[in-house]
Order: C-alpha cells, then structure tokens, then sequence
C-alpha cells in the first residue's frame, strides 16, 4: 500500500504550509477589516498546524506531540477568535466600523 | 493493551493549580456577593494560598512531573512569589479604582487571578506545548482585562489592538515552536538540548535556527523588545490603569521567565551561542529606542510604558550573558525589583484619575508632592529607583546585569546601557521635578484610600529594603539555578 | 581598641542621619531644626575627633587594618560585596575636615535660614548630604564609595534647587545632576573593568593586586588599551564629574543658584573634593599609569589657570568664589595626577577650611547686604561689617598664597612637587603655569576684597548691616583656622606626611617629606604680592559707579571679554562640540518651561529628543503598520540566523 509518506516528500508539504502561512500573513498586513485581519492570522495558524501533523507522520509517528500540538493550536485558535468576534461587534457598537485604520485615537 | 495511570506529583503546578482551582470558584461565588470588595479580599486569600504551597518547596532539590512537562525548582517559585506579590499589590490598586470608574464587576477578580496563574505556568512549564498554551492562555485574560473599562473608547481599542498584535505574534511563535519540534523531533524542552548535544549537524540546521529566532520573537513581543514592542505604549495607556500596572509588572515578568526557560533549559549557551549576539543587539535597541522616545513623552502612562520598554532591555543584558555565575540571580532580581517599582508608579496615576476623565499629562502631577506626602514620596523613591539611584534596589538591579554583560564579554552593551541609563535620569527626574517644584493654580483632585496607599507603601518599602539587604533578597531568587535541566 | 573603633565608626555615619530623621519627622519649627542638624554634625565630629586619636595611637602598621563589615551587601554568584568601612589615616582626616567645617556651616545656617520658606527641609537634605559624604570617604570597597558618590550628587541637586521658585535654581539643579551622572558612567565603566580584572570592589583585594594591572591589555573602544589606562582614564571622567574638571566643569559656577552655606559645604569643601579623595584612595591603580597621570596634571593644571582667569571676569560675588573653587580644585588634581598625593591632601584640607570661610563670610555679605550678591553695587562694607571683613581678610590671604596663612605651605607644596620632581619626573611647565595661575588668585581676591569691602558704598539703596553672632562665630572659628592650618603639614615637621605614610605604603608611593624650596617659595609670594597690589590699585583707589565697566576690559580687550563669557565654554558646549549637551540644555528648558514662551526654549524646542520625537512619529496609531514593522523585525532577525548558518 502506498502510504502518503512515500508518495510525497516532507519537503513538498512544508512548501505549502509556508506558502499558506505566507498567504495568512499578507492577508493579516494587507486587510484593513478587522475580521478580515483574523481571518489571516487563522490561516497562519492552520498553516503550522498542516506543519506539526506532518513533522508527526513523516518524522516521529509513535510520539504523538505533534498531533496533539496541532488539536491544541486548534483549541487555542478558537478560543482566541471567540474573543476577538466579541471585541469586534464591540467596536462596531460604538464606532459604527470595523476598520482597524479607523480605531487609532492611541499614538504617539 | 494495558491502560496506566500516570504518576502525577501535582506539586510542581501547585500555585498556579491552586490559584486556577480558586479562581474557578470564585467566578461562581462572586454571584452570591453583593459587596465586590469582599471578592477582591477572597482573591487575596487565594494568592496567599497558592503562594504558600510552594513553600515547602523552596531550597528543595527540583521535581519534574507530568511526564516532564512541568517543574518545580526554585527560579520557579521566586517568579511564583514575584507574581504573587505583582497580583495582590493590583488588586489593592483595583480596589476604590473600579467603583470610580463605575466597572466595578466581580469578575475583574477571577480573570486576574487567571492571567496570573498562566503567568505561573510560563515559569514551571518545561515543555514548549505548556508554553504556548500559557502565553495564550494569559494573552486572552489580558485582552479581557485590557478592555474591561468598556464605557471608555480608549479601553476598548486598547482591547482591540492588543488582540490583533498578539494573535499575530503568536502565530509567529507556533510557527517557531513547529519547527524546532520538526528538527528534534520533541517539544521537551530538556530533550532538545540533548539532541542538540549529540548531534552536531543540528545545530546548524538553518529550520531549527528559524524556530528558535520565532520562539525568541513569541515571547520577546511580550516583554516588548525593540521592534516588537509597537503594541505596548497604546494597550497601556488605553487600558484601565491597575490593568496598566499589573501588565507592565507581571507580564513582563512571565514573559522574562519563559525566555529564561528557553534560553536555559532548550538552548544552553554552551550547546548553541548563535542567538546571544542578535539578542544583544536587540536590547541594545531596546534601551535606546525606549528611553529616548520616553523623553518625548507628556503623558504619564506612555511615558512609563516606554520606560518599562527600556527597563526590558536591561533585563535582556542579563538574558545575553545567562551562562555567567550570578546571571539568573542578577535577572531575577532585576524583575523583582522593576517589578515592584514601575507596578507603585502607576499608583500616583491612579490616584489622580477621575471617574470617566483621564488626568495623564505631566503637569497634572505639579504640587501632588506636598499634597500628598506619602504618595509623592513613594513616588520619589520609585522615580530614583528607576534612573538606578543607590542605594535603591533599581541601582544594584542595574549595576547586577551590566556587570554580568561585562564579564560575557558584552562591554559594548554595558557601555549602551550604562549611557541610556544617563538619559533616562531626565525624564523620571523630570517628574519629581513636577511634583515638587512646581505648582498649579487649579490642583487636580486627588484620591488615596487606604489599599492603594497599602500597596503603594508595600512596593515602596519593599525597594527600599531590597537595596539595603541585597544579598538576602539575591539568595531567594535563586538558590539552585542549574537545577533548571 | 579596636573594638571601641569598631562601633565608633558606624556611629560617625548615623549620627548625621538620624539628624535627618528626626528632622523629617518630628520638627516644624526651622530654628530648632538647626540645632539638631548642628547637634547631630557636631556630635559626628567629636565621635570622628575620638576614633581619630585612637588611629593614631595605633602601632604605624595596625593603622591601615581596621576594616569594619557590618552585614554581607551583595552575593551575586562571584561578586561579593560587604557593606563595610575602613579607617584609615587617610579616611580619618577626611572625616575631621567633613564632619568639622560641616558643623560651622550648619551652625551658620541657622541664622542665614532664619527667612527662609522651608528651612528644616534644607537642614534635612544637610545632613544626608554629610551622612552620604562620609559613606564615600569611609567606604572599604567602590560599590560603596560608589552609594556614597551618587549620594551626594542627588543632595547636591536637592539643595541647588532648594529655592525652586527661581528657574536658574531648577535649571542648575538639573544641570548639576546630569553633568555628574556623566563623570558617574565613567567611573561606573571603570568599577565594571575593576570587577572584571580581580572578582572583587575591595580596596584590600585590589590595591596590593593593583600591579597585575600594567601589563594587562584590554580590547576597548579603540582598539587595545593597557587596562590600568583604561580603568584610571574612566575614573578620571569621574573625577572631572564631580570634582569640576574640565571639561564638566560648567556646572560648578550655576550650582550658586543654591542657599550660600550650601555652596560653601558642598560646593567648596567637601563634595567637589570626593573626586580628589577618589584619585588618592585609588594612587595604587594611577601608579601603574604615566600616561593618565600625566593626563590628570594637564587637566588640573589647565582647568586651575582657566577657572582662575575667569573669575578676574566676574562681578558677582559668589561667581568668583565658584571659579576660584575650580581653580584650586585643579591644583589638586594636578597634584594627585604628579602623584604628589599627601600634597594634594594637604591643600584639600587647607582649602576645606579657607574655602569655607570665604563662602560664608559671602554668606554674611549677601545676608547683610539684603540679598545683592553683584560687586559693582557694593563697596564699603569695611564699616559696616567689620568683623566679616577681618575674617575675610584672613580667607583672602589665606587663599592668595600669603606666608603664614595656610594656603602658602599646601600651594607650596604642590608647586614645589612639580619642580622636584615626583616618581613620573618633574613637570616645569605646569609648575609655571601653576605659579601664574597663583599669582592670578591673588590678582582676583584682591581685586574683590576692594569692590566688596573698600571705597564707598556705590548702591545706596540698601543699608548693610553685620550679621548675628549665630554666623560670625563659625567665621571667626574658621578664620583661626585659616591662619594656623599650615602647621598640619608644616615644612620640617611633616605631621601630614608622617600621619598618611602608612596609606601610601600599601601601593608603594610613599615620597620623601618634600624639602622647603626658599627661591620658589620667593617667587611666588612675591608674584602674589604684586598681583594683589595692582588689583588694588586698580579697584581700591578709585571710586566707581554702580555700573561700571571693568577696566580691565579696556586694557585686555577680547581676552577680557573672554574671561567674563567664561572662554564661552558654556557657549561651545551649547551650540556645537558636545551634542548630548545640546539635547540636555534645550530639553531642559523644554521641561522647565512648558508654555515654550521664553525664546531661548522657542529655538531650542524643537531638538528636544529629537529621536523621541522621530519615534513619536513612527508610533502612528495603527495596529497594521505596528504588526509591518513586527514583520521588518522577523525578517532581520531571521536574516541573522541565516547569515550566521551561511558563516
């Protein structure tokens, strides 16, 4: 049986981890809608979750760290995005924007 | 298959179990309790408590368990006890502050005690999963806290811009964390440096060096090392300022006992030098851009913020040179005492802000001196102990982690240090100029109550007496530093 | 013996702060704060005056061991520090000179006080001031004498502001603060280079080890440095931090912004001297060095002949003194820097004591003169303070080189060192400019004595009066002082040499007791002489108007005006050589003065943090350029790593 190990190089799978993540990040540099900002770091996210699983298959798949890396990073994640929905309906409540350009009365 | 319980020594994540445990209770007690300040009393039970079951620990040789995820040495403890103090001095800071500003709600208490208990974990953690878990785990608490004075649109945005920067930067760090763990195969952290050890190829391995530059970039935003330190000067002047203080103090410190963690446990100086050279120039960076964009400064809390940004690259000389004699102590006890004395700066700013208005600037402090001698004394004394005035513990933290730099070899750095150091007597003496030299025909009202002068007496005297008895406070920061491993 | 020494010594210490202490706390009332302030100085000098006649009857050899740890300071991995002091001769007579004048002056404060707004606050920041002096002199390591070093530049800064009301007084303050944190970063490089060399900050490790230092390279700034070079060279910028050499000096003239007992404790005898003290405690290192010792005399000898023209340029009172202060202060340095050590010593002690009189007899001037302090409005006051004018006089002579009066032998000493020769070989070019340079003092105490006491009142507008006994007392205690203190050191007896040998055993620089040179002692009084009788002829014979020119501006022309703009030093660090300076002097105005009206801030505001303002700009308020630039920063630091893979 040909196992994905052997039909594909660890390299190749880390490339598109990295081209995700690289994705993730322009998006989080470039969007200036606040979801859209947590979209991108999301992607990123997922990107080093693709790279754990696959450290974990190809590399040690008798030490599970990686897999349960990867369910955590998920968790945490999350965790993470239900704060930051609950911040940006905040925002919008008193602004009337979620244009992370427009929040800037902090400076200097 | 046989299925086994592990043997698990909780002991060695007793405080912040124990803090956590609390806290959970708290949240559903705090429903039954009319009178908040009762909540923040029991919060303070729950510090000592979870302080105190460290004690039979201390001096003890270190216990390592949950398959060796967690650890409890003594570096641990003194950053338990560090936080522990940071935490109770906020809470009677918090106090009278919340029913000003009209957010008194209990659950100020329990997320405290929460953030403070991931805080704790970043010191026991030995394994690089604990590690982001925790950073995470304190970051969302903090981004709770950071906007918890809703009605202010200040607080909020601070909120948002905390998140936004902090979600960013940790997808940095798991980056990092993911590739380490791909070249060693292992997130133990003790692991790591063994296979470091036996296997020379890795080490120059260009993947683990990338993981271990994003896992110093993870944790180095949170102590706002230069140029990762943009969130800082915004999130602490927006958030409600005991949140302020208790960042500036506790934070830092968490986030300076991970970096210990890494750099001593992962990646020993003797095994992998590579990365003291740029972390050098970073806190070079950082004391410099801190304290000359402190001189700029108007308002208070900005100005403290760039101050402790500064304080941060202080600390870092003694991180550079962390395989000399004496550099953990030197560390540690830099932490404590930046710690306590930027945590009772924030207190004069307290005092001075009203219910909704914000009263920042720098001249709002003029004749606050003699208005209120003990509150402008304490703040004299932390002023001074911050521009590394003898005989105050800022002198010898200073002078403890520029000598260790020296003796690394670093001279370069401690010559920077020692020259930012110069300028940042203008703008803390600056302040004492304001509060005593000056005064204002329309003084600005002023609120001391008895636990904000509490903890701001505790932090005063506790600077004053860590000058004076340096050796015993050096002996309990770090009694057994090797023991780390 | 011991024993008693042993408790003795930490008591000379509390004594001062507990003056303090119960000042903060328990008195109101400024007069009484004075007496406990007095009390407390006065007690600290006869605890000091027992535990003095206890060293000295110590065996010669037993005099330089009694070292005192009270508790353990530091114990940071290989860095052990005591908390502790050491009694030696030479710590004994700093002590006596601290301690002694320091009493007169607080007794003289009392009555120059009596009107002030906040009196027992001045007596508080007094007696730390004393309590830190004698820390720095009594301290057994550099850590300590280090506490003490700062200690008394943040009393110093305390009490220049003491009158916060006026701005000059904020801005000297600062100016006096930040100028010695400068000289404190170097000797701060040069404790780190200590600890580095030897594992400790104890002068019982590191002066007999001191020799390992000379052949000691150390890779530095600019390339390799002989180490011993290197640590005094820091030093030496300590040196000129507190002790006004150049180029720090700028700041000793401005701090006359404070109360005028002050000036004459701080300014004069005891504070600006602890960079002397520090050069003499520390001979052993200078030894190992010609070419930083050599550099310490030039910088004395041209900061003496400066400072002392300068002050023939000033019309204020007080002015003259600081400058006059400078000017000796220089002398000493060059002395320590020749290695004529106990010279250097001897004139410190002499001018402790001449200095203070003359300060205070201006004290008593100002006081009774209703607060003018500019000599063109004086004139006459013989008459009306006759005893201030006769202990003046002693000051005057005293300082001006004139026999018997105390400040011929020490002068003596340090210019018959020069022309004798030390172990670094003889410097006759300094020891000339040395004997102009007293010549020069002469000229402008003459010339003060004549516009302050002489002639006639030229402002009528006031009406002087003589002070209270309160003050004229301590002047007449120090004039007695003034006239007989030669005899410490005085030729053929060489008490002074004797008492300090066993220090300078230690780092072997004992010199031979220096013989009387009749021909230069000639020379220079007679130079002297006739410097003070053409100031007198010049400003005591004639009547002037209250606002007249100098006329010696007509005859010297630029060089005069020179003189009178201080050789435009303040003028030069300013505008171009020094940019910190520049920052600090603007950024300072900045801060004093916050509604920007005043045009010298309009000009200079701007500057101000530069940088910090630059910063202020990137700080743009938006998280996405925060998280582009945390980006920029993975990308260098990633590059990094890179680049040392690559290597």
């Amino acid at each position: 049986m040909r196992s994905i190990v052997t039909a594909m190089p660890l390299e190749a799978i880390l490339t598109v981890a990295a081209a995700l993540f690289c994705i993730g990040l322009f998006g989080a540099l470039s969007r200036r809608n606040i979801i859209g900002i947590l979209m991108g770091v999301e992607l990123m996210l997922n990107a080093v979750n693709i790279n754990l699983i696959a450290f974990w298959r190809y590399l040690e798949p008798t030490n599970t760290s990686g897999l349960i890396f990867a369910i955590i990073a998920i968790t945490v994640a999350a965790a993470e995005a239900a704060v930051g929905l609950a911040m940006v309906i905040a925002v919008y409540r008193t602004r009337l924007t979620i244009n992370a350009d427009e929040v800037d009365t902090l400076r200097g | 298959m046989e299925f086994q319980i592990p043997q698990t020594d909780f002991t060695t994540i007793g405080p912040p179990l124990v803090l956590s445990v609390w806290a959970t209770a708290l949240l559903l007690i705090d429903l039954f309790i009319a009178n908040k300040r009762t909540t923040a009393i029991l919060a303070l039970v729950g510090l000592a408590a979870g302080a105190a079951v460290a004690l039979p620990f201390y001096g003890q040789t270190p216990r390592v368990s949950f398959e060796g995820m967690a650890l409890l040495d003594d570096t641990a403890i003194a950053i338990d006890w560090i936080l522990t103090l940071v935490t109770a001095i906020t809470i009677l800071f918090a106090m009278d502050y919340l029913k000003r500003q009209a957010i008194e709600m209990g659950e100020f208490y329990p997320v405290l005690l929460f953030t403070t208990s991931a805080m704790m974990m970043m010191a026991h953690g030995r394994n690089l999963i604990v590690l982001f878990i925790s950073l995470e785990w304190l970051s969302i608490g903090l981004y709770i806290l950071a906007g918890f004075a809703y009605p202010r649109i200040r607080s909020q945005e601070a909120a948002m811009k905390y998140l936004l920067y902090g979600a960013f930067a940790a997808g940095f760090l798991i980056y990092g964390t993911a590739l380490v763990y791909g070249v060693t195969g292992t997130v133990d952290m003790a692991t790591i440096a063994d296979q470091l050890r036996a296997n020379q190829a890795m080490r120059t391995s260009p993947l683990l060096l990338v993981g271990l530059g994003l896992l110093l970039i993870g944790f180095g935003y949170k102590i706002s090392m230069v140029p990762f330190h943009m969130w800082t000067p915004d999130v602490y002047e927006g958030s409600p300022t005991p949140v302020s203080a208790y960042m500036s103090a506790a934070t830092k410190a968490a986030g300076f006992a991970a970096l210990l963690r890494v750099v001593q446990i992962a990646f020993p100086v003797d095994v992998l030098p590579t990365w003291q050279i740029i972390v050098a120039i970073l806190a070079a960076l950082t004391m410099v851009i801190g304290n000359i964009a402190a001189v700029a400064q108007s308002n208070i809390k900005r100005m403290l913020a760039y101050s402790s940004i500064a304080h941060a690259g202080f600390i870092l000389c003694a991180l550079v040179a962390i395989g000399e004699p004496g550099a953990v102590q030197s560390y540690l006890y830099y932490i404590l005492a930046y710690a306590l004395t930027n945590l009772g700066a924030f207190a004069v700013v307290i005092a001075l802000e009203q219910a909704g208005e914000e009263r920042f600037d720098i001249a709002d402090l003029a004749g606050i001196g003699w208005r209120q001698p003990l509150l402008g004394a304490a703040m004299a004394v932390f002023m001074l102990s911050l521009a590394g005035v003898p005989p105050l513990a800022g002198f010898f933290a200073k002078w403890l982690v520029f000598q260790v730099a020296y003796q690394a070899g670093f001279w370069w750095l401690a010559l920077i240090g020692l020259l930012s150091s110069v300028v940042s007597a203008f703008y803390y003496l600056r302040i004492i100029v304001n509060m005593y030299m000056r005064e204002r025909s329309e003084p600005v009202p002023s609120f001391t109550t008895a636990p904000l002068l509490l903890g701001v007496g505790v932090a005063a005297l506790l600077v004053v007496v860590q000058g004076f008895l340096t050796n015993p406070v050096l002996t309990l920061v770090g009694q057994t530093v090797a023991a780390g491993r | 013996m011991e024993e008693t020494l042993f408790t003795l010594i930490p008591a000379i210490i509390v004594l001062p702060l507990l003056g303090a202490l119960i000042n903060t706390f328990l008195i109101r009332d400024g007069r009484r704060a004075g007496m406990v302030a007095s009390l407390a100085c006065g007690a600290a000098f006869v605890v000091g005056l027992a535990a003095f006649a206890l060293l000295a009857g110590l065996p010669h050899e037993e005099q330089t061991h009694i070292d005192l740890t009270l508790w353990q300071w530091i114990d940071a991995g290989p860095l052990d520090v005591p908390f502790g002091f050491l009694f030696d001769p030479l710590s004994a007579v700093m002590v006596l000179l601290i301690t002694g004048v320091g009493s007169l002056i607080h007794v003289f404060s009392i009555g120059y006080m009596a009107h002030d707004a906040r009196p027992v606050r001045y007596f508080v920041y007094l007696n730390l001031f004393v309590a830190a002096m004698l820390i720095l002199v009594l301290a057994n390591n550099y850590l300590l004498l280090f506490l003490g070093w700062e200690g008394v530049g943040l009393c110093s800064y305390l009490l220049i502001g003491h009158s916060f009301e006026r701005k000059e007084a904020r801005y000297a303050s600062m100016k006096a603060f930040v100028m010695n944190r400068i000289g404190d970063f170097g000797l701060m490089l040069a404790l780190l280079a200590l600890f580095q060399h030897f594992g400790s900050l104890n002068y019982g490790v590191i002066f007999p080890r001191a020799a390992e230092l000379a052949g000691q390279q150390i890779n530095w700034v600019l390339g390799p440095t002989a180490l011993a070079s290197a640590i005094a060279f820091c030093m030496l910028i300590g040196v000129s931090g507190k002790s006004a050499q150049i180029p720090l000096w700028t700041w000793l003239p401005d701090a006359m912004a404070g109360p005028t007992p002050a000036s004459a404790l701080i300014h004069a005898a005891t504070m600006v001297t602890s960079g002397v003290y520090l050069i003499v405690r520390s001979h052993s290192i200078f030894l190992q060095t010609q070419a930083i010792s050599n550099l310490t005399v030039y910088v004395g000898v041209a900061t003496a002949f400066v400072a002392a023209s300068i002050a023939i340029g000033q019309y204020d009172i007080k002015r003259v003194l600081a400058f006059s202060t400078v000017s000796q202060l220089g002398f000493m340095v060059a002395a320590a820097g020749m290695g004529a050590y106990t010279a250097a010593i001897f004139h410190l002690l002499t001018h402790g004591v001449f200095k203070a009189l003359l300060f205070l007899g201006a004290g008593s001037v100002i006081h009774g003169a209703h607060d003018v302090q500019d000599m063109r409005r004086m004139g006459g006051l013989r008459s009306a303070m006759p005893t201030t004018f006769l202990t003046y006089m002693a000051g005057t002579l005293a300082l001006s080189g004139i026999p018997i009066w105390a400040g011929f032998f020490s002068k003596d000493e340090i210019i018959g060192s020069a022309f004798h020769g030390t172990r670094f070989g003889t410097y006759p070019v300094s020891g000339t400019i040395l004997i102009i340079t007293a010549a020069l003092t002469a000229f402008y105490m003459a010339r003060q004595v004549s516009l302050v006491f002489l002639g006639q009142q030229r402002d009528t507008s006031y009406h002087a009066h003589e002070s209270e006994p309160i003050m004229t007392i301590p002047l007449w205690i120090l004039a007695v002082g003034s006239t007989i203190a030669g005899i410490i050191n005085f030729p053929g007896l060489h008490f002074l040499d004797h008492f300090l040998e066993p220090v300078f055993e230690v780092g072997h620089a004992v010199q031979e007791p220096l013989e009387f040179n009749i021909p230069l002692a000639i020379i220079t009084v007679v130079l002297a002489l006739a410097a003070g009788w053409v100031a007198y002829q010049v400003y005591g014979k004639r009547q002037w108007k209250k606002t007249f020119r100098d006329p010696l501006a007509r005859y010297l022309g630029v060089f005069f005006e020179g003189f009178e703009q201080r050789w435009y030093a303040d003028d030069v660090y300013d505008t171009m050589v020094v940019r910190p300076f520049k920052a600090t002097a603007s950024f300072l105005s900045r801060i004093l003065d916050p509604l920007g009206i005043d045009g010298l801030v309009n000009g200079a505001a701007w500057l101000v943090g530069f940088g910090g303002r630059g910063l202020r700009r990137a700080q743009t308020g938006y998280v996405r350029s925060y998280t582009l630039v945390f980006f920029l920063g993975v990308i260098a630091v990633l590059g990094y790593f890179g680049f040392a893979t690559v290597r």
